[in-house]
């Protein structure tokens, strides 16, 4: 086992969890900004002048993406990819970067898609009561801030552990 | 900065004056007239009836007449002035001149002739349309539509189906006579068209033979001339159709030239509809009405001036405690804490009897929005579109702009104190010109750097914005004469956290007197013993334990949980300045100045217009579930007075 990892090295771990933070945070805003999408196109059929409200809230599942950006940014960081000399990885250190991206990978993956339902859920807002729709908008925001605590542990984690 | 105080204004008149009075109250604009309600069985009010004399109806067709015109203006007219147009200013007088409301009428009219006349060329073309597809099978055939059997020969015009082997055909009809003729005329989808002619001689087993194989007749009565000649003529009636609804068009796009008197009727009209409602509300006998409704206290100086001319007789009063509910609320803010509406309309107003929350939220609001955007560059455009759209659009409700611009000014001091502008855009730009360049923007912390001082400052402001809740929640009970339920609920859990505070430093903090810790301990005490004893004292028995046991876990996740909401403030703030730098980064790997600024100026358009959503709904969060929480008595009616509203003029007043 250890030989196993040994051969890739730490860096490839790390790289693996910077990886996973972007693309399953972005599985994720994809899902939810699309079924919130696909609910708006109903409502934008019958009341074009809907658009801006409904863009709004499927907007909002659409940050869990950014924030897998920036766990990958704050591991490139750490790394030193963009300073030119890349750090050297032992296996261990490259499973703690690893393991740090995971808060944010699964909370963002899955807070994305919750906060899809939601948006999706308050199209029917607009549709019926267009002068309320911001309440659809806070509804969204509290799924919103599992994905911020995911997105603290994870920057915390990768920030506060020495190379 | 408070409240409004409303008095309950009752006010009767007489029944000529109505009108008038109506209009006089609506350009004063400060009283909001009250549904009539069970209070009819007073013996003097149950001979007044409610009136409706129509002029309601009449005044909502009207108004619906001419939004129609003027939305069917709009579709033809692309020239519309946008959304920054500004709103032109008149006076009243000029508001209800009925110069300008004929003018629109008319033009109203003529826009709803035209487009009727349309409907109807649009209808007659459909027809010949129709009419021309009917005779196109038939193009190719060079014989009178009309043309029809004589003495001697048989002549029909018909179909037969799309696969119908003519050689075949030919044969088997070749056997029966060769007394006839198959002229074909044309195909299309579903059948061939023919026009068969044969001697009346053979017409019978002729005609069976061709049934047999499909054959139908076709009609085509009432044209005269063969199909290309009657074609001609349809094409000729389109033609000229298409010239009358260009015409039409073009007379509805001349009434363009009405369209300001138009909107300004408009305006007009929905006046009238709104004073007309009002006039449904009043309880009216044949010679005189009753109106119940709430004016403002500092407004009644100027309402007494307003109805000194006319016959009435009215009185004001303070509403009774009882009756608060009814009260409508106005809040009454000043030029900086009214940006604050948008959030305290869209949770909900407050109480008659309870607290403007503006003055209290307005610093907290204001300073977390900062904050989470935190960057120069973002603080400079934020105010830079508030300041354009306050001072050249002039929407009709402000407030909301005015929020962008405090916060935008928020925004720049965080930015400037983070060191930040678009993200690290100049560090990175002067690393593209000059390789060599070193130049770091001068701040006092960085979001990267300084992220645990950051996260702890966070959670220090939030605590205080709750700390502030709490002590607006004793003061009002304390004003309320319920100083006991502040004394054992907030005040016991200051005394709580006190005490932890005081354990927790005596026992972290290196050389602290071991006093420290004792006196900690005790008041930790003291506060638990408060909370038992006097948050429990309304709960009997074994309801005693349940209750403590529920302020206790209410309390303490509730303090825990509110607090460590406020770590957003951080996050968003991080989250924020390296997205930003992520699209500086990127645009800075390609070396080139150009393709940097495209770049990094679509990254940074796309987080700022990221961060204002959700800056917005994250400190609107904060507000109102961990601000408002504390204190907060929602549920009043908004004050609604009968006033002039209009969306295309601004009024400007007259002296008078």
């Amino acid at each position: 086992m250890e030989g196993f990892f040994a051969s890739f090295g730490g860096i490839g771990l790390a790289y693996l969890g910077a990886a996973l933070a972007v693309a399953l945070c972005c599985i994720g805003s994809a899902k939810g900004t699309g079924m919130t999408g696909e609910a708006a196109t109903g409502v934008i059929a019958e009341a074009p002048e809907s658009f801006s409200k409904c863009m709004i809230l499927q907007v909002l599942p659409g940050t869990q993406g950014l924030y897998g950006i920036v766990a990958w940014f704050m591991v490139l960081l750490k790394l030193n990819v963009f300073g030119g000399s890349m750090v050297q990885l032992t296996v261990s250190q490259g499973l703690a970067i690893f393991c740090a991206c995971l808060p944010i990978a699964l909370g963002g993956l899955l807070s994305a898609i919750a906060q899809g339902r939601v948006a999706a859920a308050s199209i029917n807002i607009v549709a019926k009561r267009p002068e309320e729709s911001t309440k659809g908008i806070i509804l969204c925001g509290i799924v919103e801030f599992y994905a911020i605590l995911s997105l603290v542990a994870t920057i915390l984690l990768v920030l506060m552990y020495q190379l | 900065m408070a409240i409004v105080k409303m008095k309950r204004l009752s006010l009767v008149g007489m029944a000529p004056d109505r009108e008038e009075l109506l209009r006089r109250l609506q350009s004063l604009g400060c009283v909001e007239v009250e549904e009539p309600d069970g209070e009819a069985d007073e013996e003097a009010l149950s001979l007044l009836t409610r009136t409706d004399d129509g002029a309601l109806a009449a005044a909502k067709a009207e108004a619906a007449a001419l939004s129609a015109a003027l939305r069917i203006l709009d579709r033809y007219d692309k020239e519309k002035g946008g959304l920054l147009k500004t709103r032109p200013q008149i006076s009243e007088g000029e508001l209800f001149d009925e110069e300008a409301a004929l003018e629109a009428r008319q033009a109203a009219q003529t826009i709803d002739e035209q487009e009727r006349r349309l409907a109807a060329i649009a209808a007659e073309e459909g027809r010949l349309r129709t009419q021309k597809e009917a005779l196109s099978p038939w193009l190719e055939l060079d014989v009178p539509l009309e043309s029809s059997s004589t003495k001697d020969v048989a002549v029909v015009f018909g179909t037969l189906p799309v696969r119908t082997d003519w050689d075949a055909l030919g044969a088997e009809l070749g056997a029966l006579t060769d007394l006839y003729e198959l002229e074909r005329a044309g195909r299309d989808r579903d059948a061939q068209y023919l026009l068969a002619v044969c001697h009346r001689s053979v017409e019978e087993p002729f005609f069976a033979l061709l049934k047999e194989r499909g054959f139908v007749r076709a009609t085509l009565r009432g044209w005269t001339g063969t199909a290309k000649e009657n074609t001609a003529v349809i094409e000729k009636k389109l033609l000229e159709l298409s010239g009358q609804a260009e015409d039409a068009r073009n007379v509805i796009l001349s009434q363009r030239e009405h369209r300001f008197a138009m909107e300004r009727y408009q305006d007009r009209l929905s006046q009238d509809v709104q004073r007309q409602e009002v006039k449904g509300r009043l309880l009216s006998s044949q010679a005189a009405f009753f109106l119940r409704g709430w004016v403002p206290e500092s407004e009644v100086h100027s309402l007494e001036q307003a109805l000194s001319g006319y016959v009435c007789a009215w009185e004001t009063a303070d509403p009774a405690p009882e009756d608060y509910p009814e009260v409508p609320v106005k809040l009454k803010n000043n030029l900086f804490t009214r940006s604050m509406n948008v959030i305290t309309e869209m949770y909900s107003l407050p109480a008659y009897d309870g607290v403007d929350p503006n003055p209290l939220m307005a610093p907290f609001f204001i300073l977390f929005f900062g904050m989470m955007l935190a960057d120069m560059g973002y603080g400079i455009l934020m105010v830079a579109a508030s300041l354009f759209v306050l001072l050249r659009v002039r929407p009709k409700n402000s407030a909301f702009m005015e929020m962008i611009l405090w916060c935008g000014i928020s925004t720049f001091i965080w930015g400037a104190l983070s060191g930040g502008f678009f993200g690290d855009f100049i560090p990175q730009l002067l690393s593209i010109v000059d390789p060599g360049s070193t130049f770091e923007m001068p701040a006092l912390f960085t979001p990267l750097d300084d992220i645990v001082v950051i996260m702890i400052g966070s959670l220090v402001l939030g605590f205080l914005q709750i700390l502030t809740g709490m002590t607006v929640s004793v003061v009002k009970k304390t004003q309320e004469g319920e100083f006991l339920d502040a004394l054992f609920g907030e005040i016991s859990w200051w005394i709580v956290l006190l005490g932890l505070g005081l354990m927790v430093s005596g026992m972290m903090v290196a050389g602290a007197p071991a006093v420290l810790t004792t006196v900690g301990q005790g008041l930790l005490i003291v506060g638990f013993l408060m909370l038992a004893l006097g948050g429990t004292r309304k709960a009997r028995g074994f309801g005693k334990v349940t209750s403590f046991v529920g302020i206790l876990y209410n309390g303490v996740t509730g303090f825990f949980s509110d607090t460590l909401s406020y770590i957003r403030l951080m996050a968003l703030m991080v989250s924020g300045s390296v997205i930003a730098q992520v699209f500086n980064t990127l645009g800075a790997t390609f070396g080139n100045v150009v393709l940097f600024l495209i770049i990094s100026l679509l990254g940074n358009a796309l987080n700022l217009a990221l961060s204002l959503l959700g800056g917005y709904v994250h400190d609107l969060r904060l507000q109102c579930l961990e601000f408002f929480g504390r204190f907060y008595k929602e549920g009043g009616k908004p004050y609604n007075p009968l006033s002039i509203q209009t969306k295309y003029v601004d009024i400007i007043k007259e002296e008078n």
